[in-house]
């Protein structure tokens, strides 16, 4: 007997690119998990990852970037966050 | 009268022949103006003459000729002659040849020779003499009543024997009216009613007493006598007329009344109420209708005319109702009691509803009172209904009727009990005990757990179509149904854990999945429309058994799961019906409740657009082969978690999968893939010996192990840890694997030792001799089957889901109220979590004491219990 592929239905799952365990330097919340304001997790709550290495749920960082004492910094390592563009 | 009308017409017609005379003259003689005055003068004398010629003008013209006036001069003095001579006054009475002239009338005519010609305004009295022209009778008043009463007295009695009265009726009837003229009327009256009297009192009633059938039949003698009294009282009447309608009419009073009542009151007072009459006459009555009620034969007719007999008697009220209505209640006291105790409730329902029936239309039929029918209707629903309140009510016996499905029997109960008060109050009890009952049985029944929501629908049907129609739509009923229902689904036994507590929800769920595979077409048959609206339709009646469920999160959990494996799978019947049952969901539980599902309906939307992108890319080109390639990327959050499977995958296929994950990553940064060959699943097409060609859908486990046989010769056999090798699975995953290909119904393997095991010393080889009708051939992925684990599993995350919910809740009340009162908090919090399900007050509790451990919040001392928010 010969068998032959004829269509694979292949399931993935993804993740933030992030170690596992990891959480987000602005609310302790695992980067999987959601930032304080919201409920679902994933596409509703991205990540972002500063250029520094720094990454942190978007609206953690985006409320933190609006205060005025932030002058623009990373909160983890004090430099100017840029985030990496997609 | 001549002579009247010519004096009239000289006065008016004076004027007019003056100027026809004028006329003439000027015309044909032509006279000087003086002999026209001449004339004129002559002519107006003329006119002061009383009694001219009469005035017509063609005579008056003629008049003016001259040879013919001489003539006409004539006639004129023979006319006044005879004026003068002969007039009479037109006032007085005209001269009566037989009585004697009177004098007055010519002393008054003769007193004026020459009367003057009639003038109105004059004023002269005149008197008027009426005289009284009758002869006045000549016979004794006293004589003439005398005999006039012998010939009626005759009659009357030619009347009572029924013989032919001899005397003429004009002649009876004019003597009555001479009498009552002659101001007898009074006295002819007083004798008639003596004589009528004396007739019936002892005539009448004698022949009564002594017909044929007085012993036996009462009834029919007295209504006989009756009817026969009442034609010869038609014909008294009659001969009485003037007597009735002149003198009776215009004197009633208490002692003097009409013929047709006196005859009546007579009649009354000698028959009827005679002593030795009434009571055998009433009691024959009741016999009548107690013989009707017993539907044995009777005179209906008799009966009907008795009792107009004794409407018209006007004894109805005072005699008959209440012995009737005593009757009646004495008979149905008895059976009442006899009926209800020796049937069974149906039975008796039905008796009942008959009888009331039946009552009803025999008070029409012989034409009862409206007021006795309703005395009838209340003494029936008291002696048949409330005083058999407790057999009828009964527990046991009305959920006989319930398992009985006795929708007739129940009816009427319903309608009976509804006469007598609200029937809820008596049927509630009952029709909850009857849903409890066979709702718990349902649930309970572990052998037939698959079947639970088929049965729990059928029972929900039924159990609305007694309230429907049995009940009328009751509205008491109804939320007791409702009630009831939702008790049974949600009850929480102490010995049943928490698992075996949600299996509604856990079973609902399931149907659902059926449902939505479409494996459930027949599942609501007898329902019309076409497939979908079939669907739809038992969609709707599945989410009306959902609303009961408490345990909302159980039915989540296991819809989820169902609902990625249908994703995966690619095994939804109909999208569109996925999306409905998604909308009701939210539309009954809020958009908290259905946001994970939806984000796996856009996980498989993203997908499909993730995939059409990469197959425009050159890695796609590259790559592409024959295979055609899918990939779902699921967000891991949103899906039921699964286990991770380590296996190894044919390099060329993890190649080709590789460039995917390129694709994809370039265009999502910062995520990462994983594969998830567990819940892949691919179509291998397998040659099988003899060019037996067949598709063979199976899960990417399934096909790793067969695609190690390509590179082994035909027949050879694989041992168990070359496959094992081979594809990186472990032990248990293998096992399975290996027992769904080779041990079960499509054995596409063959284990060289035979037994239904997979042991680790087994060897396989493809199995040549494979062959199957179907081109397409699905082999069961064990894999994916739900185990025991796999369910506690659920339940599990179940607990814990409801724990973290809890808590959330509990954490953002704290939050928004700062302070709060225990009874508050607990109440906000059932109030918060309604959606997704009911909490015991004792899981709150725990909650909020773990909160406290964990520094959420604190207890304040005091009197109360307060919860104080820690931030």
């Amino acid at each position: 007997m010969k068998v032959k592929i004829k269509k694979w239905n292949a399931v993935a799952s993804w993740r933030w690119d992030v170690p596992e365990d990891d959480v987000c330097g602005i609310c302790r919340v695992q980067f999987d998990g959601t930032c304080p304001n919201c409920r679902f997790p994933g596409d509703d709550c991205p990540l972002l990852v500063g250029k520094c290495g720094h990454s942190f749920h978007l609206h953690c960082v985006n409320d933190w970037i609006q205060t005025e004492s932030s002058r623009g910094l990373c909160p983890m390592c004090r430099q100017k966050f840029e985030f990496v563009a997609e | 009268m001549p002579e009247k009308v010519s004096e009239q017409e000289t006065q008016s017609l004076g004027k007019k022949r003056k100027q026809q005379t004028l006329q003439s003259s000027q015309s044909s003689q032509g006279l000087s103006q003086r002999s026209i005055t001449d004339f004129l003068e002559n002519s107006s004398q003329d006119s002061n003459l009383p009694s001219p010629q009469p005035g017509s003008p063609k005579r008056s013209r003629k008049n003016s000729e001259q040879p013919e006036t001489s003539k006409n001069m004539s006639t004129q003095q023979h006319w006044r002659h005879i004026n003068e001579s002969d007039i009479i006054d037109l006032t007085s009475s005209p001269p009566d040849i037989r009585a004697s002239p009177i004098p007055n009338v010519s002393v008054t005519a003769t007193k004026y020779p020459r009367p003057a010609p009639f003038q109105p305004h004059a004023g002269a009295p005149r008197k008027l003499h009426i005289k009284n022209l009758r002869k006045p009778s000549k016979v004794d008043p006293d004589v003439y009543f005398n005999q006039t009463w012998n010939s009626l007295e005759a009659a009357l009695t030619a009347i009572f024997e029924s013989s032919k009265i001899s005397t003429s009726l004009e002649e009876l009837y004019r003597g009555t009216e001479n009498i009552c003229r002659a101001d007898r009327a009074g006295e002819l009256y007083n004798k008639l009613k003596a004589c009528c009297d004396a007739y019936i009192s002892d005539r009448l009633k004698h022949s009564i007493m002594t017909s044929g059938s007085w012993k036996d039949d009462v009834v029919k003698c007295v209504v006989s006598a009756w009817e026969k009294w009442n034609d010869q009282l038609g014909m008294i009447r009659s001969i009485f007329l003037y007597l009735d309608r002149s003198y009776l009419l215009t004197n009633a009073g208490p002692k003097l009344q009409p013929i047709e009542p006196t005859g009546l009151d007579i009649f009354r007072r000698h028959i009827v109420l005679a002593k030795e009459i009434e009571t055998k006459f009433m009691n024959g009555i009741m016999t009548l209708f107690e013989r009707d009620r017993q539907q044995l034969p009777i005179n209906s007719s008799l009966l009907s005319s008795a009792i107009r007999m004794v409407d018209s008697l006007d004894l109805y009220t005072s005699n008959f109702e209440p012995r009737f209505l005593l009757m009646s209640r004495e008979y149905y006291d008895r059976l009442g009691v006899l009926e209800a105790t020796s049937n069974s409730l149906a039975e008796y329902l039905d008796e009942c509803s008959q009888q009331l029936y039946k009552e009803s239309l025999r008070c029409e039929r012989y034409h009862l009172d409206p007021l006795t029918k309703r005395s009838i209707r209340l003494i029936l629903e008291e002696t048949l209904l409330i005083n058999q309140l407790p057999i009828l009510t009964d527990q046991r016996s009305i959920e006989e009727l319930f398992q009985k499905q006795d929708h007739k029997s129940l009816t009427i109960l319903y309608g009976l009990l509804d006469r007598i008060g609200e029937p809820s109050s008596h049927l509630r009890s009952p029709w909850e005990k009857y849903i409890l009952e066979v709702g718990r049985s349902i649930i309970e029944d572990e052998g037939r757990e698959n079947e639970m929501v088929q049965r729990l629908l059928e029972l929900k049907d039924s159990l609305d179509t007694f309230v429907r129609v049995p009940f009328k739509g009751d509205d008491t009923l109804a939320y007791s149904l409702r009630e009831s229902f939702g008790t049974f689904l949600n009850s929480r036994t102490k010995e049943r854990s928490e698992m075996l507590n949600s299996k509604p929800a856990e079973m609902i769920a399931k149907y659902v999945d059926m449902l939505l595979k479409g494996g459930a077409r027949g599942a609501s048959t007898g329902t019309p429309g076409d497939e979908d609206t079939r669907l739809a339709h038992s969609l709707e009646q599945v989410l009306d058994l959902f609303r009961f469920i408490q345990g909302k999160d159980v039915f989540e959990a296991f819809y989820k799961r169902d609902l990625a494996r249908r994703l995966l799978m690619d095994r939804s019947a109909s999208r569109d019906a996925e999306r409905n049952m998604l909308t009701k969901l939210k539309n009954e539980c809020g958009s908290g409740f259905t946001q994970n599902l939806e984000s796996m309906f856009k996980d498989i939307e993203i997908s499909r657009d993730a995939i059409s992108h990469f197959k425009n890319t050159r890695n796609y080109t590259e790559n592409a082969r024959d295979i055609d390639l899918n990939v779902l990327v699921l967000s891991q959050s949103a899906w039921p978690t699964y286990e991770e499977v380590p296996v190894i995958i044919p390099v060329k296929m993890a190649q080709y999968l590789e460039s995917y994950k390129n694709v994809y990553c370039e265009k999502h940064s910062g995520r990462k893939l994983m594969w998830r060959h567990a819940l892949s699943h691919c179509i291998l097409r397998a040659r099988f010996a003899q060019g037996v060609n067949r598709e063979l859908v199976l899960s990417v486990l399934q096909a790793v192990v067969l695609l190690l046989f390509n590179d082994v010769g035909a027949g050879a056999y694989l041992s168990y840890r070359q496959i094992k090798e081979g594809t990186g699975l472990d032990d248990k995953q293998l096992i399975r694997t290996l027992q769904s290909l080779a041990c079960a119904k499509y054995r596409v393997l063959q284990k060289k030792t035979k037994g239904k095991d997979i042991l680790p010393t087994d060897n396989f080889r493809v199995n040549q001799n494979f062959s199957d009708p179907k081109f397409r051939i699905k082999i069961n992925q064990i894999q994916l089957k739900e185990t025991k684990e796999e369910k506690e599993e659920t339940f599990e995350r179940v607990a814990m889901d409801r724990q973290y919910e809890t808590q959330a809740a509990i954490t953002r009340i704290m939050k928004a109220r700062k302070k709060l009162r225990h009874n508050d908090l607990i109440q906000m919090t059932i109030d918060q979590t309604k959606s997704r399900g009911t909490l015991d007050v004792p899981e709150i509790k725990k909650q909020i004491e773990r909160l406290i451990d964990k520094d959420y919040m604190e207890r304040l001392s005091g009197p109360e219990v307060w919860y104080q928010y820690l931030s």
